[in-house]
């Protein structure tokens, strides 16, 4: 019988023996039966005088410093849908995912980022497989499989505690023997030096491909700053990658520096988006920002032992000459390879996180 | 080869053998070849000049009262695309659903509410499966596979004569043996009583598995209404599996929907809260939302039954929670293996009307 994976409107009718699951701050284990049992919560005292299943445990806090552990759970299996609405500065929650008991996460990427809200401030994406939705609530549809266990934490490195609601929707079934591990990598330059291209991943080693990237851009010149191009090395590609773009608003399936009528214009489409443009106010909040995403659903890039992905910062200077733009630059690299993975760089300390 | 079902983007390069055929009042049998053949229909005056093939039949009125058969289509087949726009109001057309000759129907709702438009008031829905697009066109793109017969009909409760234009784009092919059908049912409650919860779905039985949910919900009470919580109870769950964390979290929005201050509608691919409706300070006094949640990413699987409730909870003094009184609506969405438990009585028209 189907494994109720692969999941599309189009296969939607076909009945499974996969099984349903679901955590969240009610259910904490997902196990069958045992959802709204809780009797202490962050809701106890607004149900007072309603009691048991009133909704008396919607939600945790988090405290400055603390690892909260969402996920425990046992395969085989996948995650279908992650819902959550954190407080606090968004940049300095950080997710991780741990398949298959590894010591080392496959996810390991401040909240914010990994669904594209790396500014720290509410944009509405509306993409296939994230969306950010009012009043700030991020959702993605990621298929992440699993064979033998799901561990995902989230680390709070403000000094502030946070308040996290959760939902986690996964499925207890058979993963084919071909499915890959869902990966993301945050990185941040700032700034990027004169001349380096900034670097979105790299050191990927073992078969996979390349399903995403968000870009949380700052421009540091006036003018236009997307002159530059994305590069994919594969399978060893040395000076020159296999895939080269032509220019950074035509990777993320725009052109023309996204500018309709002397502004840049925001969209948000089921693969790319260019879904939060800040503008400066004229006082303090003085920088121009920029969020993009590309989701390569119908065009992954596939590799068999490495992959390494390149994007150039570029303008323009006097003379109509290419500047090399020393901008502050962060991402978030998505792919699916088959484990182990290569552990990954060393995840930023809370002050290069930190959104200045 | 490919059956034709089971379509997306990716695999939309494979050749099949499965027939494409549809319905509308331009070729009411589906049949190969038989469309624009009518002599007689809406369109005879003004294609006078023009003569057969000139929009002769593009729609079809339904007195009050009426019943309408939109298809009787022998399988097997699945129906892969619908789209109507109809006069009159929303609540009172509905809409029925016969697989295989069952005696009772497999969809039963209102047409405006099987659209997301409960509220009988245009707001533009764009998501995966339906789509509500300028000026009142309903979509659903739903895959509905059948494997003997497909039975529509569309029934006119209200007091005027409504035109019906509508195109079922259905194919004939062989039906995987594991495929379910699909199933939706209409309820409401005006007002949902004190500490009640209101139930979505209940008494399903069956193996197969929820897809989605539409609600229409009028809020009662000042302040925020969406602190209530979903839960599934799944094969004989006394507590449930599935429990959510607030109304507007099922609905994949969070902290109220709002930004702003304001609530701020929104409409994505498997969620949206697609129409705010605000109160004009005169004789449109009701705030009302339409929302809508599909599991299509993640279908709530059962192998038994099924039982689906909303919590309708705000806010009252000393920070404690508020159970609702509010005029609360739904269409539950799922697929099953037949045969289904017949629904529960439909609600006549005056338990129908949005008042």
């Amino acid at each position: 019988m189907y494994n109720g994976l692969n999941l599309g409107l189009g296969n939607l009718s076909l009945l499974s023996n996969a099984r349903s699951r679901s955590l969240s701050a009610e259910n904490f284990t997902g196990e069958k039966g045992k959802g709204a049992m809780a009797e202490d919560g962050t809701g106890a005292a607004c149900a007072r005088d309603l009691g048991q299943g009133w909704k008396i445990s919607p939600s945790v806090k988090i405290e400055a410093g603390e690892t909260f552990e969402l996920a425990d759970i046992k395969g085989p299996g996948a995650i279908q849908q992650m819902w959550m609405t954190p407080t606090g500065k968004w940049r300095l929650a950080i997710l991780r995912v741990y398949w298959d008991g590894a010591d080392s996460p496959s996810i390991e990427c401040p909240l914010g980022d990994f669904f594209c809200m790396g500014w720290g401030e509410y944009a509405h994406v509306n993409s296939l497989a994230v969306c950010v939705n009012p009043g700030s609530a991020f959702n993605c549809y990621w298929e992440m499989p699993f064979r033998k266990h799901c561990r995902i934490t989230v680390e709070n490195i403000d000094t502030e505690a946070m308040t996290l609601y959760y939902q986690v929707n996964y499925t207890l079934t058979d993963v084919p023997d071909e499915a890959g591990y869902f990966h993301a990598q945050f990185r941040r330059v700032n700034p990027l030096p004169y001349k380096d291209v900034y670097t979105i991943v790299d050191g990927i080693r073992g078969k996979g491909h390349f399903v995403g990237t968000y870009l949380a851009w700052q421009v540091n010149n006036t003018g236009w700053w997307g002159e530059g191009e994305i590069k994919f090395y594969i399978d060893g590609d040395a000076e020159f990658p296999t895939i080269c773009g032509t220019g950074t608003e035509d990777y993320f399936c725009g052109s023309y520096n996204f500018d309709r009528g002397g502004q840049y214009t925001e969209f948000s489409t089921a693969y790319s988006g260019l879904p939060q443009v800040i503008r400066p106010d004229g006082t303090y909040r003085s920088q121009q920002r920029f969020g993009l995403y590309r989701w390569h659903i119908m065009d992954p890039v596939r590799f068999q032992e490495d992959l390494c992905v390149t994007i150039q910062a570029l303008g323009w200077r006097s003379g109509g000459r290419y500047l090399p733009l020393q901008d502050d630059i962060a991402s978030v690299a998505y792919w699916y390879q088959a484990e182990p993975h290569e552990p990954f760089p060393e995840l930023p300390s809370k002050d290069e996180l930190e959104v200045i | 080869m490919y059956d034709g079902l089971n379509l997306n983007l990716g695999n939309l390069s494979r050749l099949s053998h499965a027939k494409s055929r549809s319905l509308s009042a331009e070729n009411t049998t589906g049949e190969q070849g038989k469309g624009t053949l009518a002599a007689e229909g809406l369109g005879s005056r003004a294609s006078r000049d023009l003569g057969q093939g000139w929009k002769v039949a593009p729609a079809v009125k339904l007195a009050p009262g009426g019943v309408l058969d939109l298809a009787d289509v022998k399988g097997p087949g699945a129906i892969q695309q619908m789209w109507f726009t109809i006069t009159g109001h929303w609540r009172f057309s509905i809409l029925r659903v016969y697989w295989d000759k069952e005696r009772t129907p497999s969809i039963e709702v209102p047409i405006g509410d099987f659209f997301g438009m409960g509220w009988c008031r245009y707001a533009p829905l764009v998501s995966q499966p339906v789509c509500v697009n300028p000026g009142s066109a309903f979509n659903s793109y739903w895959e509905m596979p059948f494997r003997k017969h497909c039975r529509m009909t569309l029934e006119n409760l209200g007091d005027d004569e409504i035109t019906v234009f509508y195109q079922i784009n259905y194919t004939l092919t062989d039906v995987p043996e594991d495929a379910g059908y699909f199933h939706a049912q209409f309820r409401r409650t005006n007002p949902v009583r004190y500490k009640d919860v209101y139930t979505i779905l209940d008494g399903v039985q069956g193996h197969g598995h929820y897809v989605g949910t539409y609600m229409a919900w009028q809020s009662n009470n000042t302040g925020w209404w969406g602190e209530g919580e979903i839960k599934f109870l799944i094969d004989g769950d006394e507590a449930p599996t599935i429990c959510g964390t607030g109304t507007e979290d099922y609905f994949c929005g969070s902290y109220g929907f709002t930004v702003d201050r304001q609530y701020q509608d929104y409409t994505t691919p498997f969620a949206g809260m697609h129409q705010v409706i605000r109160p004009d300070g005169a004789y449109q006094s009701q705030q009302r939302f339409g929302l809508y949640r599909w599991h299509v990413m993640d279908p709530v699987r059962f192998e038994k039954d099924l039982n689906v409730t909303m919590q309708a909870l705000g806010w009252r003094s000393g920070g404690r929670y508020l159970p609702l009184q509010d005029d609360i609506a739904s269409v539950a969405y799922w697929y099953q293996a037949e045969p289904h438990a017949p629904f529960p009585t439909f609600p006549d028209r005056d338990t129908l009307e949005v008042i």
